[in-house]
C-alpha cells in the first residue's frame, strides 16, 4: 500500500504540471485581460497600458510569465542567468540553496493585481467559510443520500420509493442558481423575511467573519456567533443539499437494490439470518463500495467552493473568490485557485482509491 | 472635487458600457466669468451673454443632524482600489468620496460648492489670469480652507496637492484612470501658506478638478510610485493606517465580505457651519448579485442599495420614496462608423460588395430616422429612461435643445431615394454595386440584443439588411493594442457599421474631443467611429484653447446643432442611476454626478 501511494503521488507531479501549464496558457492567451478596464478609457493611452502591463510582468512571452510564476525564472534576471537564482544556483531550487523567493515552488503565489493581497493568504482565508458550507452540505447531503437510497432500495417500488424517485428527478433538474433565488424570494427580504439575504454574519451586530476582530467577538459570545453562522447557513446549505441528494440518492439505491440480489444475499438468508442483518451488516457494506469513491471524488468539492451558491447567496469562499477573479482578470488569484483546486482533486483521488482498498478486503494494490 | 472626476468621465464610461453599471458623472459647470478673449486659434462667433455664477448657486440647505449611528450600504460590484487615482468603478468613487476631499465638490443640483478650497478661483475674481504671470498661458490661484487636517493629525496643505501633481507625473506611475490630461499642462506649483499658485502652459478650460485631490506627502513620500501601482499603502491591512482627508476613514478592509469606514474626527466639513461627521460608521457589505442586495434592503440588512440600474426600477417600485432614481450622465446610442475605407469585416456582410454603406451620411440619416426610440423605452426598458437627442446631458450647462428624431419611415425612404440607394429584387437597397448591408454591433447585455433586433427590424423595412453580431467586452472594447483587425466588432479597429453601448454623456464639454476630433481615431484617441467633419473639429478645437465660459458654451452649441444635423450618432436614451434609501437616512441628497450620494456623507445622520 505505502508502495502505491507513493507512485501514485510521485504520478501526480508531472499530471500537476501540465495542468498548470495548460490552463495558464489558455487564461492568459483568452482575450480581454487586466487592462480591459481601461477600454474605451480615451485618456488611457495605449502607452499606459503598456505600462501598467510591464508593472505587472504583463508585458513578457507567455512562457516567461509561467517560468516566473512557478518559480523556475528570476525575474531579475535577463538572457540565460534568468534561471539562476541570486546565489548562482538555478532558482527552481529552494531558497535556502538559490536564495530565490519568487514562484510557486518557493511558496509565492505572487499578488492580486486588483487589490494587492498575497494569494496564499487570500485563498487561505476563504477557504474556511468554504469549508463550513460545503462541508455541512457534504455530510447532511451524504448521510441523507444514504438513508433516502437505503430505504428506496428496500421499499423499492412502494409509494416512498416513488416519491422518493419525483424527488430525485426534480432536484437533479433544478438549476442551483434558480433554486438559490427562490429561497431567497420565499424565505428573506421580499419574501417572509426570517432568514438572511446574503452574507455569512449580521454585518450590524458581528465583525466580519475570520478577521482578528471576529475571533475576540466569538470568544465572548460563542453561542451568539454560531446561532448567527447558523442562520446565514441554512438557505446556502439547503440549495445545495437538495440538488445533490438527487443524485446520490439514486447511486444508492441503484448500489443497494444490486448487492441485494446478490447470491450472497440469498445465502445469507437461507441460513434464517434476521433481514435487519442481511440488509445492514452483509448487503448494505458492500453496496457502498462504490459509493465510498463516489464520495472521494466530491470532497475536491469542499474546497473549490460551490461558485454559483457562494455567489447568490453572498458567501465570502473560494467560490466567490473565483468568479470575482475571473470578472477582474486577476490571473494570479486564478491560478492559485486552479492550482489548489487540482492538488486537491489528484489527492482525492488517491484517497478514494486508498479508502476504496481499505473498505473492501479483496482490493490489494 | 474629487478624485480628478473629469479624468475619471471617460473612464466611467467604459465601466458603464461594459458593464451596464449607471454611472454618475460630475456637472463639469466651470466656473470663469467674463473672460477677456480667449486665446482659441480660430474666430468664433460673438458669444451670449451667459453668468457663470450659476455654476456655484447651489440649493444645498442640509437639515441639523444628530451625531452617532452606522449607515450599512449593500453593493453587487466591490470596490478594491482606494487610491483616488486609480480607482474605476462607481462603488470605488462612493467610497472614496466618503474617504477623500477635493477641491471642489459637485452637488445634487449639479452645481459646485467649495471644498478644501475656499471658494473657486475664476477669471471675475481674479483667481484665473489669462494670459498668466511670468510667461505663463494661464495662472490659477486657489486659497485652501485654514486648518484643514489629514485623519491622523498631520495638517492638509497646499504642499500635499502639489505632492498629487508631482505624484500623478512621475515617470513610473500608471494605472491613473483619468490619465494625466491637465497634469501635464502644469508647469509648477507654488505653495505660500494656504495659496495654491498653478501655473499652466496651455489653457486648460478644466482647471477647476487639477489636482483632484490631495495626497499625504508626509506618508507616501518616500514610497516609491513604482511600488504603489502594485497597490503598496492600499492593500487590504493597510487601509487602516492610510491618513485620508475625507469624513470618514478606514477601519477596515474584509476582501468579499465588507468594508468599514469610521468617522475622521480631524476633518471639518466645508461651509460656514463646519463639523465632523455626525455617523459613528459607514459600512460597505458585498452581495454576490443585485437582487441579492434587493433582497438584503428589503430584509433591513443594509441602509442604501447602489448600482442598480433603470431596469431594476420594476423590480422595486413598491418601495415607494425609498427608490432613488435621479437622471445619470450615461446615454445609450448607436454609433455608426464613419469611416469609407475601414468598417466591418464580418464575413455575414461580405456579400454586399466592396465598400462602407454607413459611411454615406444619407445611410445615417435614414437610420436615425428609421429607429423608434420611444417603443424601445417602453418595449424593453419599462419606460424609465429619457430619450436622448445629443450625447449631452440635460443637466450639463451647455446643452442645447436640439429638435428631436421620431420615427418617420417615409422620410428615411425618401432619404434614401434621393441619395440614389435604390431597391434591388431582394429588397434590400443599393448603389453604385454596393448593398446596404449592415453589421450591427452589441455587447452580450440581453437588452442590448433586444434593441438591436428592434432596430435591426426597423431598417428592413426600409430597405437595410442588418446583420445582428453580439460579442463580449474583451472583444469590443478591445484596446488597439490588443486587437488585430478580425477581433469582432473591435471598436477601436473599426471592425464595424453600426454599434450599440453606453458612453458617458460628460459635463466636461472637453472630453467630447478624443472622441469626436479628425485627429483623435485609434491609436491616438477615442475616435473609433472615425468621424471627419471640419465644422465639428473646429467647434471642439475652440473649446479645448478657451476657458470662457460663453465661449465655451456658444462652441458647444454649434458641437450639438452640427452633431443632429449631420447624424454623427444616434442617441438613445439616457440612463439613471437607481439607489434604494431606508427613511432612516437623514441628508440624503441624490446626486446624480459622478460624486455619487456619499458627496455629503459628512452630512449624514440616522434618523430616530
Amino acid at each position: 500500500m505505502a508502495k502505491y501511494v507513493i507512485r501514485r503521488v510521485i504520478q501526480a507531479i508531472p499530471v500537476l504540471f501540465g495542468i498548470t501549464v495548460v490552463v495558464y496558457g489558455i487564461l492568459l492567451s483568452a482575450p480581454g485581460g487586466p487592462t480591459a478596464r481601461f477600454a474605451l478609457n480615451p485618456r488611457f493611452t495605449e502607452a499606459d497600458r503598456e505600462k501598467f502591463k510591464k508593472a505587472w510582468g504583463l508585458d513578457q512571452p507567455i512562457p516567461v510569465q509561467y517560468c516566473r510564476w512557478m518559480g523556475f525564472c528570476n525575474p531579475d534576471n535577463e538572457g540565460l542567468t534568468v534561471f539562476l537564482g541570486p546565489t548562482g544556483w538555478p532558482n527552481f531550487l529552494p531558497g535556502s540553496i538559490s536564495g530565490a523567493t519568487n514562484g510557486v515552488l518557493h511558496g509565492d503565489f505572487g499578488s492580486a493585481i486588483s487589490t494587492g493581497e498575497y494569494v496564499g493568504p487570500r485563498i487561505a482565508r476563504a477557504a474556511l467559510p468554504t469549508l463550513i458550507l460545503a462541508g455541512t452540505a457534504l455530510v447532511l447531503w451524504v448521510t441523507t443520500a444514504v438513508l433516502l437510497g437505503t430505504y428506496s432500495a428496500i421499499r423499492r417500488y412502494s409509494l416512498f420509493d416513488q416519491a422518493a424517485t419525483v424527488f430525485s428527478y426534480v432536484g437533479y433538474a433544478m438549476p442551483t442558481f434558480w433554486l438559490g433565488i427562490m429561497l431567497i424570494f420565499i424565505f428573506a427580504g421580499p419574501g417572509l423575511n426570517i432568514l438572511p439575504a446574503g452574507g455569512m454574519t449580521d454585518t450590524r451586530a458581528s465583525p466580519p467573519f475570520g478577521s482578528d476582530a471576529y475571533w475576540t467577538y466569538f470568544g465572548k459570545n460563542p453561542l451568539t456567533a454560531l446561532l448567527d453562522i447558523g442562520r446565514h447557513l441554512l438557505l446556502p446549505v439547503f440549495t445545495l443539499v437538495v440538488v445533490n441528494i438527487a443524485g446520490d440518492s439514486r447511486f444508492v439505491r441503484a448500489s443497494m437494490i444490486e448487492a441485494l440480489n446478490q447470491d450472497f444475499v440469498r445465502t445469507a438468508r437461507a441460513k434464517g439470518l434476521p433481514g435487519r442483518v442481511v440488509t445492514f451488516k452483509h448487503a448494505f457494506r458492500n453496496a457502498m463500495l462504490p459509493f465510498v469513491t463516489n464520495v472521494g471524488l466530491e470532497i475536491p468539492f469542499l474546497f473549490t467552493g460551490a461558485i454559483v451558491t457562494e455567489t447568490i447567496f453572498s458567501w465570502p469562499g473560494i467560490g466567490r473568490l473565483t468568479i470575482d477573479a475571473i470578472r477582474a482578470y486577476d490571473y494570479p488569484v486564478l491560478m492559485g485557485v486552479l492550482l489548489v483546486t487540482s492538488v486537491l482533486v489528484v489527492l482525492a483521488n488517491l484517497l478514494a482509491d486508498v479508502a476504496y482498498a481499505v473498505v473492501d478486503p479483496r482490493i490489494r494494490f | 472635487m474629487r478624485k480628478g472626476l473629469l479624468g475619471l468621465l471617460g473612464s466611467v464610461a467604459i465601466i458603464a458600457s461594459a458593464c451596464g453599471g449607471a454611472a454618475s458623472p460630475a456637472p463639469s459647470e466651470a466656473p470663469a466669468s467674463q473672460a477677456p478673449a480667449s486665446q482659441a486659434p480660430a474666430a468664433s462667433p460673438t458669444p451670449e451673454a451667459f453668468d457663470p455664477a450659476t455654476i456655484f448657486a447651489t440649493d444645498y440647505t442640509p437639515e441639523a443632524g444628530t451625531p452617532g449611528g452606522t449607515i450599512v450600504f449593500g453593493d453587487w460590484q466591490e470596490a478594491n482600489e482606494f487610491n483616488p487615482y486609480y480607482y474605476g468603478n462607481v462603488t470605488e468613487a462612493n467610497v472614496v468620496s466618503a474617504a477623500y476631499s477635493g477641491l471642489l465638490v459637485q452637488t445634487h443640483d449639479f452645481r459646485l460648492m467649495p471644498y478644501d478650497a475656499v471658494e473657486a478661483p475664476t477669471v471675475q475674481n481674479g483667481g484665473v489670469k489669462v494670459p498668466g504671470d511670468g510667461g505663463d498661458a494661464m495662472t490659477v490661484t486657489w486659497k485652501l480652507r485654514d486648518g484643514l487636517k489629514w485623519s491622523d493629525g498631520q495638517p492638509l496643505t497646499c504642499d500635499d496637492y502639489k505632492f498629487a501633481w508631482e505624484w500623478v507625473l512621475n515617470p513610473d506611475n500608471t494605472g491613473l484612470y483619468g490619465g494625466t490630461v491637465g497634469y501635464e499642462d502644469i508647469t509648477a506649483v507654488d505653495c505660500s501658506g494656504t495659496e495654491m499658485v498653478l501655473h499652466y502652459k496651455n489653457i486648460y478650460e478644466a482647471y477647476l478638478f487639477v489636482p483632484a485631490t490631495p495626497m499625504p506627502r508626509h506618508y507616501f513620500g518616500t514610497t516609491p510610485v513604482a511600488d504603489m501601482v502594485n497597490h503598496e499603502g492600499y492593500r487590504p491591512e493597510q487601509m487602516p493606517n492610510l491618513p485620508v482627508s475625507g469624513a470618514f476613514k478606514f477601519e477596515s478592509v474584509t476582501p468579499t465580505q465588507e468594508l468599514r469606514l469610521v468617522r475622521n474626527d480631524n476633518y471639518v466639513s466645508p461651509g460656514p457651519n463646519g463639523h465632523a461627521a455626525y455617523l459613528d460608521n459607514l459600512i460597505w457589505k458585498w452581495y454576490g448579485d443585485a437582487d441579492a442586495g434587493i433582497a438584503g434592503f428589503r430584509g433591513g440588512e443594509i441602509d442604501f442599495l447602489t448600482d442598480l440600474q433603470d431596469s431594476d426600477i420594476p423590480k422595486v417600485a413598491d418601495l415607494g420614496d425609498q427608490v432613488s432614481a435621479v437622471p445619470a450622465l450615461l446615454y445609450e446610442f448607436l454609433r455608426p462608423n464613419h469611416g469609407a475605407a475601414e468598417c466591418s469585416r464580418n464575413t455575414a456582410v461580405a456579400d454586399r460588395g466592396a465598400g462602407c454603406p454607413v459611411s454615406d451620411p444619407a445611410i445615417r440619416e435614414a437610420i436615425k430616422y428609421a429607429v423608434n426610440k420611444a417603443e424601445i423605452n417602453d418595449r424593453l426598458l419599462g419606460g424609465n429612461t429619457e430619450l436622448a437627442n445629443t450625447s449631452i446631458s440635460p443637466k450639463a450647462w451647455y446643452f442645447a435643445e436640439e429638435p428631436s428624431a421620431s420615427q418617420d419611415v417615409e422620410k428615411a425612404k425618401a432619404i434614401l431615394d434621393a441619395a440614389g440607394w435604390v431597391v434591388g429584387p431582394d429588397g434590400v437597397r443599393q448603389k453604385a454595386g454596393l448593398k446596404a448591408k449592415l453589421e450591427l454591433c452589441t455587447t452580450t447585455r440581453q437588452v442590448r440584443q433586444d434593441t438591436l433586433a428592434l432596430v435591426a427590424g426597423w431598417l428592413h423595412d426600409i430597405g437595410i439588411a442588418a446583420v445582428v453580431n453580439p460579442v463580449g467586452p474583451p472583444d469590443i472594447f478591445a484596446s488597439y493594442n490588443e486587437s488585430t483587425n478580425e477581433t469582432p466588432c473591435a471598436l477601436s479597429r473599426h471592425n464595424f457599421d453600426v454599434a450599440e453601448h453606453a458612453f458617458l454623456s460628460s459635463l466636461d464639454p472637453n472630453s467630447s474631443y478624443t472622441t469626436y476630433h479628425s485627429t483623435q481615431v485609434e491609436p491616438v484617441g477615442g475616435n473609433s467611429a472615425q468621424v471627419n467633419d471640419p465644422e465639428l473639429d473646429a467647434a471642439l478645437d475652440t473649446v479645448k484653447n478657451s476657458v470662457d465660459l460663453a465661449v465655451i458654451k456658444d462652441a458647444m452649441e454649434t458641437f450639438q446643432d452640427i452633431y443632429v444635423a449631420n447624424t454623427v450618432e444616434v442617441p438613445l436614451y439616457y440612463r439613471k442611476n437607481v439607489e434604494l434609501h431606508a427613511p432612516v437616512l437623514g441628508n440624503f441628497f441624490a446626486n446624480g454626478t459622478t460624486q455619487g450620494p456619499t458627496w455629503n456623507s459628512w452630512d449624514w445622520y440616522r434618523k430616530g
